[in-house]
């Protein structure tokens, strides 16, 4: 195989000691297990949180809960000498922990809290009664340690333990009471929480305070936002379906400027959405028989936003 | 002649691969900006290869307005049968992606094209067979005809799986022809025809310079491996023949010459691993670990599948326990193993590099030649 090392060396685009290296890679003088070892690792936390999880839901009568409890909160203990011992003081920047393996100790520990609380609640009676606050608690706990110790996969966990909050607080609530309330006031709560951590996003940078995680609050907060007000659509056509159409070419026009994929396909995609239901809605209620309509918009549409995408592709290009 | 069958320039293939190839040494630190501006300026390359996140909603959104299109253009074209029509669409199809798309735009695997591509030949073999009443060893055959030539021509990694697939799919329906002997020996004859391939792919490796079919042979070593080891997995050959041969077993009751397959299943796995650490090679650490990761799974159906969570909790324990040991143990191995990252995010190289790239050049002013590529 071609050797593009020594072909960028020999036209005297890298030095010798960047060749030298490079060469370490190619002959296998040194050979980096650092991904393989780190993607077993996330696969043991995950068999060993679950396993451990359904051992305690499934002996939750017997004689060892108290022992079981007490082992789920001696790793903790563990855990968090372990994460104290090497962690690095709190830095409103990033902050990077040399050890290879910091970050899954902190999700394993994130996990097991998770656990043990899961399991208070069960064993003592508790979940009726603290529904409303075991999602807070985990919540709290998660953003905690995100920004303690600088983690996004927790930061993820402790956003979408915060919209379970709000989202498991109010229909299985008000079921067990007895009301037969509709669950359409959920996406209200979607279209506020997505809204919300759009501005935390906005605000995380000005402030400059961890303005590393601003890709992660947007990414659900718009999910959440988009979803909520899609869902809202069958409730309120024009008026969600306008206000989506527009807030959605904004985010469009910000995410275009900023050259942002993700986010400009997501905003197109709800204006489509938006856009298509209205259509529908209007060839409905009128008494023509403008279906026929439908057969040219679909193939149209999609064929025209491909090739625009297409004809586009240079404006996305990051070098 | 390979060459000269390619959609693609060959120089703005190579050129392609260079750019990634610095592209990531400059992301990890090791080449310069200066570097990296130098490095795109002298390989300019023509094709448009967008990465995933691009290349997926493209293939969808593509597809999705490919599937409408033959709705609207099938209730123009009603007055003939769908596989008329599709005897039409498919080589438009297929030589407007060609000329027009790859061609003279320059797409390579960028979600667009693929989907041009694939409904092209799906449309011509549509087309081509129909409702028509003939062995499937014949669209085996077609398929993989296609297939091979989507592979050569685009580089398309997955019509090359594809043409796998159906190389062992042939052989099945071979031996399901012949039946009695052939039948029997399935499992090994599949498991010598991808030994085969695999020595094929490596040593065509080791003849070519070429850097642009790099892809390709690693994807057929890789899936060349795993269909070794799939072919005598216990598994895998007691279910299929019950469900694809007829046999009839009870639940405790073991497949004709067992043990042999256990002792393949249980002994492959730890030949790629410790292979692989012999001879220095990611692909059969990398095999070796998922096929081990499966004979795990083969032997706690069978035995041990009355004690569920205790098999994933312990599993899991020792997982977690011995990756910690190994990224402890191998900081810098004999064998040149390492648990750290060659290449990390920082500026700067990892030390453990810069300070074996010092001791080499100490020793010896020229690094030995190797076959193998990076």
């Amino acid at each position: 195989m071609i050797n593009i090392a020594k072909k960028l060396f020999d036209v005297g685009v890298i030095n010798e000691q960047q060749f030298s290296f490079l060469e370490l890679v190619r002959t296998k003088q040194i050979v980096s297990l650092y991904y393989d070892l780190r993607l077993i690792l996330y696969l043991g936390i995950i068999l060993f949180t679950s396993g451990f999880g359904y051992f305690v839901y499934q002996n939750i009568g017997s004689a060892g809960h108290i022992l079981a409890m007490f082992f789920l909160a001696s790793s903790i203990a563990v855990g968090f000498y372990y994460i104290f011992k090497f962690s690095k003081p709190y830095s409103n920047s990033l902050v990077l922990v040399e050890l290879n393996f910091f970050d899954y100790v902190l999700l394993l520990v994130a996990l097991l809290i998770i656990t043990l609380l899961s399991y208070i609640q069960i064993y003592f009676e508790l979940v009726e009664l603290l529904l409303r606050w075991s999602s807070l608690l985990s919540t709290s706990i998660f953003l905690f340690m995100a920004y303690r110790y600088d983690n996004r996969a927790i930061l993820t966990m402790g956003i979408i333990a915060l919209a379970a909050t709000l989202g498991l607080s109010v229909s299985p609530i008000d079921w067990i009471e007895g009301e037969l309330s509709s669950i359409s006031n959920l996406y209200y709560s979607s279209i506020i929480l997505g809204i919300s951590l759009i501005v935390i996003a906005q605000v995380s940078v000005i402030r400059n305070v961890k303005a590393h995680f601003k890709s992660t609050y947007h990414h659900i907060g718009l999910l959440l936002y988009y979803s909520g007000m899609v869902a809202a659509l069958p409730d309120n056509q024009f008026i969600i379906g306008i206000l989506l159409i527009l807030s959605a070419s904004i985010l469009s026009y910000q995410a275009w400027h900023k050259k942002e994929f993700l986010f400009f396909l997501y905003s197109n995609i709800a204006i489509y959405i938006a856009f298509t239901f209205l259509l529908i809605t209007i060839l409905t209620e009128s008494d023509s028989m403008n279906f026929i309509l439908l057969i040219y918009y679909f193939p149209f549409t999609l064929i025209a936003y491909t090739i625009f995408l297409v004809l586009n592709k240079s404006h996305f290009k990051h070098d | 002649m390979i060459k000269s069958f390619l959609a693609y320039d060959i120089s703005d293939l190579e050129s392609m691969h260079i750019l990634s190839k610095s592209k990531n040494l400059f992301n990890n630190g090791i080449l310069e900006e200066e570097q990296w501006n130098t490095i795109k300026e002298k390989y300019p390359t023509r094709i448009y290869a967008p990465p995933l996140y691009i290349k997926l909603p493209l293939f969808i959104i593509s597809t999705l307005g490919l599937l409408f299109s033959f709705g609207l253009i099938s209730f123009i074209m009603e007055f003939s049968g769908f596989q008329i029509q599709a005897l039409i669409m498919g080589p438009i199809l297929l030589l407007l992606t060609d000329k027009i798309l790859i061609r003279s735009s320059f797409h390579f695997s960028s979600g667009v094209s693929e989907t041009g591509i694939y409904f092209g030949f799906i449309l011509l073999a549509i087309g081509l067979f129909g409702e028509s009443d003939v062995d499937p060893i014949w669209y085996l055959f077609t398929g993989l005809f296609f297939t091979l030539i989507i592979t050569i021509r685009y580089l398309d990694v997955l019509a090359l799986i594809a043409s796998l697939f159906c190389i062992g799919a042939i052989i099945f329906r071979f031996t399901s022809i012949l039946g009695g002997l052939a039948e029997a020996l399935l499992p090994f004859i599949l498991m010598s025809v991808f030994i085969g391939l695999f020595l094929f792919s490596s040593n065509y490796e080791q003849k070519r310079p070429e850097v642009i079919f790099k892809n390709q042979l690693i994807v057929a070593k890789s899936v060349s491996l795993l269909v070794i080891y799939l072919a005598v997995n216990y598994y895998v050959v007691r279910e299929l023949s019950i469900e694809l041969m007829g046999l009839n077993l009870t639940d405790n009751q073991d497949i004709p010459f067992a043990f042999i397959f256990y002792v393949f299943t249980l002994i492959i796995p730890f030949g790629y691993i410790i292979w692989g650490i012999k001879k220095k090679s990611i692909l059969f650490i990398r095999i070796g670990i998922l096929t081990a990761l499966l004979t795990g799974i083969t032997f706690y159906t069978y035995f041990f599948s009355d004690y569920t969570i205790y098999v994933i909790t312990i599993s899991g324990a020792i997982l977690i326990l011995v990756t910690i040991l190994l990224f402890k143990k191998l900081k810098l191995n004999e064998l040149g193993f390492t648990s750290e990252k060659v290449m990390d995010d920082s500026w700067r190289t990892n030390e453990i590099g810069m300070i074996m790239a010092s001791k080499i050049n100490d020793n010896d002013q020229s690094i030995p030649p190797k076959k193998n590529d990076w």
